[in-house]
């Protein structure tokens, strides 16, 4: 293999005489990433070797002396990460597996149809717009939840995927109860309002990275059963009591304020909004 | 207890419901397309819409999650539920009517596109449905008149035609006609994207024939169907052309999987080599650079 890497380079030198040694490294580089992913893609690839059979084969080469056994391993270990990650690779370069009615067959070709995707970013294809390609991030954080794609911590990587993963941000989790999922469904302007409120909280969440939960609950009084009011639970790990006080009021008066704009957006609904505002409360878990 | 290709119809719904809950929406996807595969095996054609509507939803919620802005997305899923059970609830009977689940279709896409929304387009549009209709209408018109552009090489027709259509979609609010249409020309561009990308002549254009006869006998229905404002638009022929799609779609599926894209017509993937890689490649040229202009003894 390294014969004939160095053949190559023998070659590229002789081909093009009195080119500096950096151009033509950028060329060698460029010519192998341009060629890979039709390799890759033509590329027979043996299968990944089953669970079962590594496991009756490491209890095989138990008997071994401990340098060969540890040499056995090591190889098994390589074999297994290189083959584990050229199908990770190909499958990267497929994409999404839009139409498919099943998830093994991600690893077969990329997919053909976006049209429902590209909704989305209608209106923004003007070129000078980073939502240009927008599928190519769907198709990627697809690909990169799957179980089967998942590199093992300290694995051997011969290539690196040209469009690097996207750092999971530390998004909060929403959850909403059933009675106040029932208000969403039926009231338009209250969906309007839990829709801007959700985006405000997990804006804020993402920027302190300091809420962990929210929990929008509809409670009923005690005395007065007719009342209902919003309650949002936050929970914020790892902050002491003071810190907490203070997003608490910070994010308080975030969500007053975004009232504020819905009630420009629709007049008409000023009334309904100042209601939802008053029978909306805001709670940090303090414990 | 209905037909076998029903009652598997409704597992892969139900199995569809189970991935949204937990947030999975690529198997939701999947569950969805394995519902419209399914539905292929019978002869109950209404079936598709189940898997076709399913498909939308989570390919709607797979949108907002990758959005770069915060979204919003619990209250989206429960907009997206409550879809999804009251469409299980209606095909709970084998015979119901398709009507019934396009007007549960419309209500959720009409709340559903708010996710979509940016600030400023939420403060500054109103109500458009009209200019919905006249802009429906001329892109049907215009697909009709340059229906030969489909033809050439590298052309992105259908995919402007929804692009046109979606944006002012999200926008405003959408009528049941103008919802048909998206459909169906989401159906259509689906069963495109297979012929784009079948074999070629040999100087790379597309297979003339193939689309003449695939493709344009739908567009002359499309125009029947809507080309006429004044006149009701006709469910039943839509549900007809939705499910043939549908069905034509499917059966691509099943003759060429996924087909990669043609080179050239989206971004091309590729691999990048790491720096230390990069490094060896240099030392190596170096090295061997070096050793040629030695002088030799």
């Amino acid at each position: 293999m390294a014969n004939k890497s160095f053949n190559v380079v023998d070659e590229l030198i002789e081909a093009f005489p009195g080119v500096p040694p950096d151009d033509l490294c950028k060329a060698l580089v460029g010519y192998l990433e341009a060629s890979l992913p039709e390799i890759l893609r033509s590329l027979e690839l043996p299968p990944i070797v089953s669970p079962v059979r590594r496991k009756l084969e490491s209890l095989r080469i138990k008997r071994l002396r401990r340098h060969e056994r540890s040499r056995a391993e090591r190889s098994h270990t390589e074999y297994d990460t290189f083959i584990s990650e050229l199908y990770l690779l190909r499958r990267q370069l497929d994409g999404l597996h839009d139409s498919c009615t099943s998830s093994e067959y991600a690893i077969s070709d990329g997919n053909t149809n976006r049209a429902r995707q590209e909704r989305y970013f209608a209106g923004y294809q003007d070129g000078q717009t980073s939502r240009r390609f927008p599928e190519i991030e769907i198709e990627r954080e697809a690909l990169f939840r799957s179980p089967e794609v998942e590199t093992p911590p300290g694995s051997f990587q011969p290539y690196v995927a040209l469009y690097p993963v996207r750092e999971e941000l530390p998004a909060p989790n929403v959850t909403i109860d059933i009675q106040t999922q029932q208000r969403i469904v039926t009231d338009k302007l209250f969906a309007d309002v839990t829709r801007t409120l959700e985006m405000k909280l997990v804006e804020f969440a993402l920027r302190t990275g300091k809420i962990s939960n929210y929990e929008l609950v509809t409670q009923t009084d005690v005395e007065i059963p007719e009342w209902k009011r919003i309650v949002v639970k936050m929970i914020s790990k790892g902050t002491m009591f003071d810190e907490k006080i203070e997003l608490w009021d910070e994010l308080d008066g975030i969500v007053r304020r975004s009232f504020d704009r819905l009630k420009q957006y629709s007049p008409s609904d000023s009334e309904a909004l100042n209601s939802i505002n008053r029978n909306l409360f805001l709670r940090m878990e303090l414990i | 207890m209905g037909s076998v290709v029903y009652e598997e119809v409704q597992q892969d719904i139900l199995a569809a419901t189970k991935a949204l809950e937990k947030d999975d929406f690529e198997n939701m996807n999947i569950f969805a397309n394995r519902a419209m595969s399914n539905a292929m095996f019978g002869p109950d054609r209404k079936l598709f819409l189940l898997g076709f509507f399913l498909k939308d939803v989570a390919l709607d919620l797979m949108g907002i999650r990758a959005a770069k802005k915060p979204a919003a997305v619990a209250t989206a899923k429960v907009l997206a539920s409550s879809f999804v059970e009251k469409m299980k609830e209606v095909a709970r009977k084998e015979d119901f009517q398709e009507a019934e689940v396009w007007t549960l279709y419309l209500d959720y896409s009409n709340k559903i596109r708010k996710h979509t929304v940016t600030e400023i387009e939420e403060q500054v549009y109103g109500n458009g449905t009209e200019f919905m209709r006249v802009a429906t209408n001329w892109l049907i018109q215009h697909l009709d008149k340059n229906r030969g552009v489909l033809l050439e090489p590298r052309n992105q027709f259908l995919k402007g035609i929804l692009n046109e259509l979606t944006r002012i979609y999200r926008i405003h609010d959408i009528d049941l006609r103008e919802l048909y249409v998206l459909s169906i020309l989401i159906a259509l561009e689906r069963l495109y994207g297979y012929m784009e990308m079948s074999p070629r002549t040999a100087d790379g254009c597309l297979d003339e024939k193939k689309i003449r006869d695939g493709v344009f006998p739908f567009i002359d229905r499309i125009v029947h169907i809507f080309g006429d404002e004044k006149q009701q638009t006709s469910a039943t022929e839509v549900n007809e052309v939705l499910q043939e799609l549908t069905y034509k779609w499917r059966e691509a599926f099943i003759h060429y999987m996924e087909l990669r894209p043609a080179p050239g017509l989206i971004a091309e993937r590729g691999v990048q080599l790491p720096e230390e890689t990069r490094k060896k490649i240099s030392e190596a040229i170096s090295r061997t650079l070096e050793k040629e202009t030695k002088p030799k003894r």
